[in-house]
């Protein structure tokens, strides 16, 4: 079973506080995945195509983009990605339309190393201000496409995780009956 | 329909204090909208074995905002509005005669006063209650602890808003 990482005290400094509730919810994301057979990671809920394997497979990339990609400016490959002949990707959305032949235990493994290096880039830069190394957002949209603080990844990312997490707890609870952190 | 907060994509360089109540009240407006326009029994859909609502999800959070910025950090008395000790869980358990129109209102009314009460403080002011039911001795958050766990709260319940919202009527999206 994954430990669940320890929320920060309760008075720290901004980047601690940022940094340990962003370590907390990747806890409780890898956790709501712990011991699920390949079936039970691809059981859906209600109307959505939701599923624990496509979470983690969805969190590795986003991990990846953030930190790696937009941050660190690394122009690795995206993760799960297949592209045409010409180049372009054949479906954008690979990390939650998975196969048969993906499996858990390989998101996972994504998921942890990208993560390791998440971490990484944040400890190798040593203000909040510091701005990502490309611009995001809109290209159309003059007032969103632009360069992002690490102070406003870490607090995306704490609200992204957290977000995911909600649908995992209805998931998993439909999985195994299993709910909380 | 409430009219969702700015994108705090707007802000990407914003400092601290503009930067949390913004992400936080992006979410507060997500939380509201996916709760808008249902009918009594579309807003008591369940899901699984799973006994969220969205009428119990926006009464969970009226109570969450309440205790959180006035009871703990302003230390007001203000006596839980669905809940109580012979019902611990009761912002979930709905009667027939509860409505969603009162569960937004009551909402609507917490945050407002969330928003005034925190909107000039330093991010290290420190709440002025420690709850009796608090264990950890000292246990009082700074403002910048509660805002980013308020964010993380209503990030992860419109998490499962999502769910519900999409199982009532399709509609997806912030």
């Amino acid at each position: 079973m994954t430990d669940l990482h320890p929320l920060p005290p309760v008075r720290s400094d901004e980047r601690t506080t940022l940094e340990e509730f962003l370590d907390y919810f990747r806890s409780v994301l890898l956790r709501k995945a712990d011991g699920l057979t390949e079936e039970q990671a691809r059981v859906r809920v209600g109307a959505s195509e939701i599923d624990l394997l496509g979470l983690v497979r969805h969190m590795a990339l986003v991990e990846q983009w953030w930190f790696s990609q937009a941050f660190a400016g690394s122009d690795e490959p995206d993760l799960w990605i297949e592209l045409a002949a010409d180049g372009t990707p054949l479906d954008t959305d690979r990390d939650w339309h998975h196969t048969p032949d993906d499996t858990l235990a390989v998101a996972r493994s994504a998921l942890e190393r990208a993560i390791r290096k998440a971490r990484a880039v944040v400890a190798r830069t040593e203000a909040l201000e510091q701005l990502t190394a490309i611009d995001v957002g809109p290209p159309d949209d003059p007032d969103r496409f632009g360069k992002r603080s690490l102070r406003w990844v870490l607090v995306h990312m704490i609200e992204e995780y957290a977000r995911h997490c909600g649908h995992a707890d209805i998931v998993r609870e439909a999985v195994d009956g299993a709910t909380g952190d | 329909m409430t009219a969702l907060a700015p994108d705090p994509e707007l802000l990407p360089n914003g400092d601290e204090a503009a930067l949390l109540h913004s992400f936080l009240d992006y979410y507060r407006t997500i939380l509201l909208r996916k709760a808008e326009g249902l009918t009594e029994a579309q807003a008591r859909l369940q899901l699984g074995p799973s006994e969220l609502t969205m009428i119990g999800l926006v009464r969970h959070m009226a109570e969450v905002e309440r205790g959180w910025f006035r009871r703990r950090y302003m230390a007001l008395d203000a006596p839980p509005l669905y809940y109580s000790d012979a019902d611990p869980d009761g912002d979930f358990h709905v009667t027939d005669a509860d409505t969603m129109a009162e569960a937004l209102a009551a909402l609507r009314a917490e945050i407002d006063f969330a928003r005034s009460a925190t909107a000039a403080d330093a991010m290290d002011t420190v709440a002025a209650a420690v709850p009796p039911t608090q264990r950890i001795p000292g246990w009082q958050p700074n403002l910048r602890w509660i805002l980013i766990h308020m964010l993380e709260e209503y990030a992860r319940h419109c998490g499962h808003a999502d769910l519900l919202r999409q199982a009532a009527d399709g509609a997806v999206g912030d």
